[in-house]
């Protein structure tokens, strides 16, 4: 992402780290709709989480990378980890896990996973109502 | 400061557990702590209170996924009171609310 960004973090590997991301998402508080920062929240603690859950053993890292524009949100979730393909098919009901890159699926307006040295999984989440119905 | 609290309350044949604060990959832990115990004392019905909560996301929707699995293994009831918008929503954009017992209230488990 190029230009300034309106979130840039970088946090060591733990479980802390889904709430600390969470947390500096306050600063978009009044600039962007209450609904799109509850998704955006719920989102970024999705892609923190399993970058923390699947980074690997040992000391790992994972940067949060977000920005505003006029008509949407861009995330960006970096880790040093393995990459993966991406499943887009809703687990069965039956299923405990792998919950959460459905939600980013239901709830992002587009999303992907680029694989490099690192590991990027990024969403946008348009300004306007999300076509998509969430929820209730 | 912990940033879930789990309050837990007995009443005849039933536990609730009364969740404040916010439910992910670092909290769920302290869930699946006091959800052993509770099942541990073989009551008919657990609950599950979510209406304290402000954040749940899927480490938290596995937490409770689990529990519903161990009480249908065990012929136990799991109800769940599906809390605010923001919790009760990752219920109904997984359609997990078809799955699991969902209640308005504590006070309805009966």
């Amino acid at each position: 992402m190029t230009g300034l960004l309106d979130v840039d973090l970088v946090l060591p590997y733990s479980p802390q780290a889904a709430g600390d991301a969470r947390a500096a998402l306050g600063v978009l508080s009044g600039r962007v709709r209450p609904e799109l920062l509850e998704n955006l929240r719920l989102l970024v603690s999705e892609l923190v989480t399993n970058a923390v859950r699947h980074s690997g053993l040992g000391t790992g890292w994972v940067r949060l990378e977000v920005r505003l524009s006029n008509d949407r949100i861009r995330v960006r979730v970096t880790d040093p980890g393995d990459c993966f393909e991406p499943g887009r098919a809703a687990p069965s009901i039956y299923q405990t896990s792998g919950w959460g890159l459905f939600l980013v699926e239901q709830i992002s307006d587009r999303w992907g996973v680029r694989c490099g040295e690192e590991t990027e999984v990024w969403f946008e989440l348009d300004h306007r109502r999300s076509k998509k119905p969430v929820g209730n | 400061m912990p940033y879930l609290q789990v309050h837990r309350q007995d009443r005849e044949g039933t536990v609730v557990l009364s969740l404040v604060g916010e439910l992910d990959i670092s909290s769920s832990p302290d869930l699946e702590r006091a959800l052993t115990q509770a099942e541990g004392d073989a009551p008919a019905t657990v609950v599950l209170d979510l209406s304290g909560l402000t954040f749940m996301d899927s480490s938290g929707l596995r937490a409770v996924l689990e529990a519903d699995q161990r009480a249908r293994a065990d012929g136990r009831r799991l109800a769940v009171v599906p809390g605010p918008p923001a919790v009760r929503r990752v219920f109904t954009v997984t359609l997990l609310d078809r799955r699991l017992d969902l209640i308005e209230t504590a006070d309805d488990a009966g």
